[in-house]
């Protein structure tokens, strides 16, 4: 039975492609978390002053925090959509859990990318940034919605259909999500500085890969339960 | 600082620590009875 | 059956209780330290507090693992039970932190590494509470926390690292410092039977708390197999036929 299922790769394939058309067809992020994401960032002037110097020094940061809460309901719109009945649907096809779980990844990844990039100028330009950088500042932002995307997926798998789960995931995405921040934030401080940003750029693959080895080790167990 | 002052600190750090103890205790202890409870209803 | 199988002890009561006398005891005798005034007393319960919210977690994570490796639902009851006693000692310390600095910084609050990472901590055992309520299947409650007790040790330890890359400021542990302690002996003392004392409260509250958690599950394996009358039927359409 086994043999002729198709590869891990295609399997990936298969999940990337009915999430990205789920998404074309709700336009959930585009549509309604990117729109939101905007105005809290137009929002923050408005309430902490719209002098030159203090935002372009908070611009930076407040993208960052933006990007991670606002982010974390990427990842939740799979909880939203998989009620009980699709998710054992899905089970009942065979495809493995771990690439359910590296495919639902990769498709909150490539949202996150595009998100990260459109809020990125909607910061620049409100924010009077200029950027600095051109192949850290990629690499920053690729690692970010990385992290992000296998953080997230990674506590809506555990949260599942549970009670309160569009609620609880931000919970548990938060607090963990410090070192992404954290490596975010201080990469692009230190290409402001002219210092190397290696050492946070690094920090982040770390995190990155270690949340890519505890979800696809968890895939299994968890849709066992569910 | 003044001598007074101080023991003010150090009463309200004691009095919350030893609350928190009691009350987290406290709770512990009703639960369990609660617990009880409600296993003697349903059996 | 009249009485339930469940026996409940009363020793970690009067355990807890002559611990906690001691303590109070202890760290009220003690001379006040020469620089810092009567306000080292804090100490006295804010380090021991610190120190259990560490050992509180890290029970956690290993019950969590053990569960895994074991699927033995005992191992989830001690992460659970740990979990919820180590919320309390980490809400403790932040509280008791802010409780010294303000009249020794002036500053409720500081952002320096130790105390943030206890803060993030305390957000993350709160985020595992809130998940051991989403669902009253006991072992699919056991599974899933069991893996973000385990999502937790990868994570902690990088928070812990980035945070503290980003800054320190916090005093050195002066108890563990290789050269010695630089504290007088008597407050050396002190504070050990104050954690002594702390230690022995939390393995008493551990016993207890372990006991609720077997009976909280007893609770819900009766419900889901008792033939009473099922949730939500208080919330059922009225009955309108009968007239009166």
């Amino acid at each position: 039975m086994r043999t002729d299922a198709p590869s891990f790769l295609a399997q990936v394939m298969t999940i990337v492609r009915r999430d990205l058309l789920r998404e074309r067809r709700s336009g959930e992020v585009l549509w309604v978390t990117l729109p939101f994401g905007a105005i809290a960032l137009l929002l923050v002037p408005l309430a902490i002053g719209t002098d030159a110097p203090t935002l372009q020094r908070i611009g930076p940061g407040m993208f960052w925090v933006i990007v991670m809460l606002f982010g974390v309901l990427i990842a939740i719109r799979q909880t939203n959509a998989g009620t009980q009945a699709q998710r054992d649907m899905v089970a009942l096809t065979g495809l493995d859990p771990a690439a359910i779980f590296v495919g639902s990844t990769t498709a909150s990844f490539m949202l996150l990318l595009v998100f990260e990039t459109i809020l990125g100028i909607v910061t620049i330009v409100l924010y009077d940034i200029t950027p600095t950088g051109w192949v850290a500042l990629p690499t920053v932002l690729v690692l970010a919605a990385a992290g992000l995307a296998l953080l997230s997926t990674l506590a809506a798998s555990i949260v599942s259909t549970g009670r309160s789960a569009t609620a609880l995931v931000p919970l548990l995405v938060a607090p963990l999500s410090v070192p992404l921040l954290l490596g975010a934030t201080q990469a692009w401080e230190a290409l402001r500085l002219g210092r190397s940003s290696l050492p946070w750029v690094l920090l982040m693959a770390i995190v990155g890969l270690l949340l890519a080895v505890v979800g696809v080790l968890s895939a299994r167990p968890l849709q066992e339960t569910a | 600082m003044e001598y007074a002052a101080q023991w003010n600190w150090v009463a309200l750090a004691y009095g919350i620590t030893y609350f928190a103890l009691i009350a987290h205790t406290a709770s512990i202890a009703i639960r369990i009875t609660r617990a009880h409870k409600k296993l003697d209803e349903l059996s | 059956m009249t009485a339930n199988e469940h026996r409940t002890t009363v020793w970690p009561w009067i355990v807890m209780a002559v611990a906690g006398f001691h303590v109070f005891v202890a760290s009220m005798t003690v001379p006040p330290d020469a620089l810092q005034g009567q306000l080292s007393r804090i100490m006295y319960v804010h380090v021991p507090a610190a120190w259990l919210a560490y050992l509180a977690f890290g029970i956690t994570m290993l019950g969590s693992a053990m569960y895994l490796w074991k699927k033995d639902l005992k191992w989830d009851r001690r992460a659970h039970a740990s979990a919820e006693i180590g919320v309390m000692f980490t809400g403790m310390t932040i509280v008791l932190g802010m409780v010294w600095a303000k009249p020794t910084w002036g500053v409720w609050w500081t952002w320096d590494a130790r105390l943030t990472l206890t803060a993030i901590m305390f957000f993350v055992y709160l985020g595992y509470l809130a998940l051991r309520r989403t669902t009253d299947n006991l072992d699919m409650r056991a599974k899933r926390s069991a893996i973000l007790g385990v999502l937790a040790i990868v994570q902690v330890p990088l928070v812990h690292f980035s945070v503290i890359w980003w800054r320190s400021l916090h005093q050195a542990p002066t108890l563990l410092n290789p050269e010695g302690p630089s504290m007088d002996t008597s407050m050396v003392i002190t504070l050990l039977i104050a954690v002594s004392g702390f230690t022995v409260m939390y393995v008493a509250m551990m016993f207890k708390r372990i006991e609720l958690s077997r009976l909280e599950d007893a609770v819900l394996v009766s419900e889901q197999t008792s033939s009473g009358p099922i949730a939500g039927h208080g919330i059922t359409s009225p009955d309108l036929t009968g007239g009166s």
